[in-house]
């Protein structure tokens, strides 16, 4: 077996007030991940270490790191990808850390309640009638967006939520976009205002990183652009035709 | 409306005026990335070079300045080039993190490229020896 060196941040704001990094030898096989890593350290090495995980699968979205410098699920970065580097494993940046690696997710659940995440109907209609039907390409429309597991990968790596926290953010903003593109919701004129305020989608500069680092292949930048687009155009619709625009 | 979630957001404020604006910055974007690159390849290195299409022809400019659609097409490349230049300033700024400074040098901005506007349709429609008078 290898050895792999990590050097994890430790962060325990009972005993010191700042963050220092402590180094730990992990021997390794070819199959295992940051997060079994980790698990060893906690098993064996230092009970106290702190981290969220839960399904290790690449599922839950708990396990979020900065893992040598890039926002990633532990649980799907490999060790044998960085033998013969020391791995720095990190809390995600742009969020406060409460202890290690366990980041306060506060403000990105607000965000999530904030966008209404479900189908929004202007009349629910009894189950007895039947399901709300949806086309082959309707669906095709938003579901890539639905494929969002909220690791919050996307905030760390957006340095515009890392300057200004009330930037609503890529995967808040691709699960609004996914209801708004959804034919069986019918809440765009609830979804609009919020997405449409000035630090709803406005803030985005394209800088494109929470496209590129989504385990989950999911495009928050097509969805922000997606959705200014919507935008202008009801601003627009709404000078030219002051009475029947939004 | 799902129960029990607490909702104690304040109203959202559309920012309409923004949205008209990365409207004009984006028509700009586009204009400046398909019309700018083929307006310099045929004023700026076509026709002096005397390569195709423009070898052997005469100055193109006067194909665009002499007439008013000509002059209308000029004014929508540069000056939609220039608005989105200054939209896109304002964007590095955010993304260089210059939040402090971003307002004084965006007013400065914005003004250099409205001074610039109102200079290239100053020449376009009065000093523009090519346009036949109106």
């Amino acid at each position: 077996m290898d050895t792999a060196t990590i050097r994890v941040t430790r962060y325990r704001p009972e005993t010191g007030p700042e963050p220092f990094f402590q180094e730990y030898k992990v021997p390794y096989r070819n199959d295992m991940v940051v997060l079994d890593a980790l698990n060893y350290i906690k098993a064996n090495l230092d009970g106290s270490l702190t981290y969220r995980w839960s399904c290790r699968m690449g599922v839950c979205g708990s396990c979020g790191a900065n893992v040598d410098g890039t926002p990633k699920l532990t649980c799907a970065s490999f060790l044998h990808e960085f033998k013969g580097r020391t791995i720095n494993v990190e809390p995600l940046p742009n969020f406060p850390v409460i202890k290690d690696l366990v980041v306060n997710m506060e403000d990105f659940m607000r965000k999530l309640v904030k966008i209404k995440p479900w189908i929004i109907r202007e009349k629910e209609t009894p189950p007895e009638q039947g399901e709300y039907q949806q086309s082959a390409e309707e669906l095709e429309r938003y579901q890539q967006f639905s494929s969002c597991i909220n690791c919050m990968l996307c905030y760390s790596a957006c340095p515009i939520y890392g300057l200004n926290e009330k930037f609503l953010g890529p995967a808040a903003t691709a699960l609004a976009y996914r209801y708004i593109e959804d034919s069986r919701d019918q809440g765009k004129n609830v979804r609009f205002p919020i997405v449409h305020e000035m630090e709803g989608v406005w803030e985005c500069t394209l800088v494109g990183e929470c496209s590129v680092v989504c385990p989950k292949g999911v495009d928050p930048m097509l969805a922000i652009q997606k959705t200014k687009i919507l935008g202008a155009t009801n601003a627009l619709r709404s000078i030219l035709m002051p009475r029947g625009g939004r | 409306m799902a129960a029990g979630v607490e909702m104690r957001e304040e109203a959202p404020r559309v920012a309409r005026l923004h949205a008209i604006l990365w409207g004009i910055f984006s028509l700009g974007g586009m204009l400046a990335a398909f019309l700018l690159p083929v307006m310099i390849y045929l004023t700026g290195i076509a026709y002096p070079l005397g390569l195709w299409p423009l070898n052997g022809s005469r100055d193109p400019s006067f194909l665009v300045m002499g007439t008013l659609l000509g002059v209308l097409f000029v004014f929508v490349t540069v000056a939609g080039s220039l608005f989105h230049g200054i939209f896109r300033f304002q964007s590095a700024l955010t993304e260089v993190g210059l939040l402090r400074l971003k307002k004084g040098l965006e007013a400065a901005g914005y003004l250099i490229i409205f001074a610039g506007i109102i200079l290239l349709a100053y020449y376009l429609l009065v000093l523009n020896p090519s346009l036949p008078a109106l």
